[in-house]
């Protein structure tokens, strides 16, 4: 949503001055304003050579590789991501999103949900049920819809995949992820983080030996482009034979 | 002389995870274009002298690399 507001500003000179006040009140789905240092790294990307990252070996292929791997080592450093490799960029939270679901689900198989879940989850979900016959279950939660973790126990151990909202697009309210990991201990642990990824802490590090994704759109972060990723590349790529 | 040696990778990934472990440890390394004569490849080979041959295995080793060869070209 854009509100331009029209202020009429009496200025000590005569003019009646006209200004634009814009108040931006959709930085959840896309921020604004960058910060000036990523329009200053963009513009320095587009400016000068910026090869094929990985596909060649001469020096601006490799420089550009090099910092796709730094980019890759500072998301591991911050989210606990123990092998950087694993993280697998995409273009928006949505397509990570929908390669986890349909990576990690099978036909017939069991998805837990909170009851918060971003249309980018429900309607893959909802998708798959319809035609692969994949049962959705609600986790409890109270009245704003944080996951009751303890009567949450009883589907611990018949769901294949729990996909959570880590904070609210509606309301704000956060689930308790540690808590959760805990109760799913051998469940793979989706957590969408598109309002999170920078603002709160999220450590990936294992519990036991729970894989766990992460599609975290570094809005937060604000970068020029939405970056998006998944941090479990192997179940992710399992996708590419069951797209819908 | 002894020359120094070149890492085959399967990943340009792992080309710079060996580079940042190696400079952590005072390694002289480079990323270069992989030689034509050693594989088909377009990708990136890591140089290094080949007296820091132990280290590099070592490090390969402790970063559980998937590495293709290492291979020790003679000036």
């Amino acid at each position: 949503m854009r509100i331009e507001v029209l202020v009429l500003c009496q200025p000590p000179v005569k003019e009646l001055v006209a200004c634009i006040i814009v108040v931006y009140l959709d930085h959840a789905a896309t921020s604004w304003p960058k910060p000036p240092e990523v329009v200053a790294r963009v513009s320095d990307a587009l400016s000068s050579l910026t090869a094929n990252a990985g596909r060649s070996g001469h020096d601006s292929s490799i420089q550009s590789a090099r910092l796709v791997f730094q980019t890759r080592e500072c998301l591991a450093e911050r989210f606990g991501i123990a092998r950087s490799e694993n993280l697998l960029f995409v273009k928006g939270c949505t397509e990570g999103l929908n390669l986890v679901i349909k990576g990690v689900l099978a036909p017939e198989s069991i998805v837990a949900v909170s009851p918060m879940e971003h249309n980018s989850v429900m309607r893959p979900l909802m998708r798959l049920a319809r035609q692969y016959n994949v049962q959705i279950e609600a986790l409890p939660a109270d009245r704003y819809g944080r996951i009751d973790l303890e009567a949450s126990g009883a589907l611990s151990q018949r769901v294949d995949l729990v996909a959570v909202c880590h904070a609210s697009n509606v309301n704000g309210s956060v689930q308790d992820l540690i808590g959760l990991r805990e109760v799913f201990s051998d469940v793979p642990l989706l957590v969408d983080a598109a309002q999170t990824a920078g603002v709160l802490p999220i450590d990936m590090r294992p519990v036991r030996s729970t894989c766990t994704g992460l599609p975290a759109r570094s809005e937060r972060s604000r970068p020029a482009a939405r970056l998006d990723c998944w941090a479990n590349k192997s179940d992710a790529l399992r996708a590419c034979s069951w797209k819908g | 002389m002894d020359g120094h040696g070149v890492v085959l990778f399967y990943s340009t990934h792992a080309v710079f995870r060996l580079e940042k472990a190696l400079r952590n440890r005072g390694v002289a390394c480079k990323p270069i274009p992989t030689p034509r004569h050693l594989s088909s490849d377009c990708g990136t080979a890591l140089r290094f002298a080949w007296l820091q041959r132990e280290v590099v295995e070592a490090e390969i080793e402790r970063l559980e690399l998937d590495i293709e060869a290492i291979h020790r070209m003679c000036e």
